[in-house]
């Protein structure tokens, strides 16, 4: 998964980005006409799961 | 963290008794309603995950708009979400999103500030597991009595709510969980199915295809149902599930 295959991790956040994307852009447009606009300020969690992508971060910059 | 289910629950589900298990809650009505949609290009080709754009119009249309805006509905949130903007502007007056809101005219009265939240818990087999949610910024406070005080002492009204009086099963919501790995430790289990009680508001339930037995590039086939029932309340109710 996505630990085997790095596609399978940068697909899951491309969709993710690009759905809240267009959330922010164009807004969440709801039955009754009301319209939001969710603005995601950032990412928390735990570091685990971005250890692979630290690793290839730090890989690309010093080698 | 994820906690398993019991040993049995779990024996049952392997046995594939788990239909049963969601027919009770689709009979009873116990299913949240969120579109859930499926990704049909690779490498997510069967992908289930949930829209955030499409939760944020379940939880509008049931009014739980309160689980991201700190118990309010988008009409009292209006100042705090106001006062929220105001001091995010004075700490970040160069971010890029005022140059947007500046050029769309948008009103921020109807710009919620959210998260998104990462988390990598332990799955069956002690596997990882990614799960991926959205959070509201403003919080529900981080004292019982903080309101108390404020309302006494009109104190302690100059910060942005923490969200440490609420679960994450009432305030984080589910866009979609991955695992790490290939779940094949056991070689001869070619189709199981797991489920879980997840750090949000609902139980999910993944299935491992037996295709990516004989296909291992192929993504493993998850199915995601959220039983509704925490969110569950009569409409008028404090948002106190």
């Amino acid at each position: 998964m996505y630990s085997e295959d790095r596609r399978v991790w940068n697909a899951t956040f491309e969709i993710v980005a690009k759905d809240l994307r267009d959330a922010q852009q164009n807004g969440v447009h709801m039955d009754d006409g009301e319209v939001i606009y969710p603005i995601v300020l950032g990412n928390k969690g735990d570091w685990s799961y971005l250890v692979p992508w630290f690793f290839t971060l730090i890989w690309n910059c010093f080698f | 963290m994820i906690y398993f289910m019991s040993y049995n629950l779990n024996l049952l589900f392997l046995l594939g008794k788990e239909d049963g298990v969601q027919q009770v809650f689709a009979d009873n009505n116990m299913y949240y309603p969120v579109k859930i949609t499926t990704e049909e290009h690779s490498p997510l080709e069967d992908f289930d995950w949930i829209r955030p754009t499409d939760f944020f119009r379940s939880l509008y249309k049931m009014n739980d708009l309160g689980h991201v805006l700190g118990g309010h509905n988008l009409k009292e949130a209006k100042p705090i979400i106001l006062d929220f903007w105001k001091k995010y502007k004075d700490a970040y007056p160069q971010h890029q999103l005022w140059d947007h809101i500046a050029a769309t005219g948008k009103d921020l009265a109807k710009c919620l500030p959210c998260f998104l939240h990462g988390d990598e818990g332990t799955s069956f087999k002690k596997g990882g597991i990614f799960i991926f949610s959205f959070q509201g910024a403003i919080g529900f406070g981080s004292s019982k009595r903080s309101k108390e005080l404020e309302a006494r002492w009109r104190a302690l009204g100059e910060g942005i709510p923490l969200n440490f009086l609420r679960t994450g099963f009432q305030t984080r919501m589910l866009i979609c969980v991955c695992p790490k790995d290939l779940v094949l430790k056991i070689p001869e289990l070619t189709h199981f199915q797991v489920s879980m009680w997840g750090p949000m508001q609902e139980i999910f339930i993944c299935y491992m295809h037996d295709r990516c037995v004989k296909a291992p590039s192929l993504l493993i086939k998850i199915k995601i149902y959220l039983p509704g029932y925490v969110f569950r309340r009569p409409t008028g109710v404090e948002c106190d599930v």
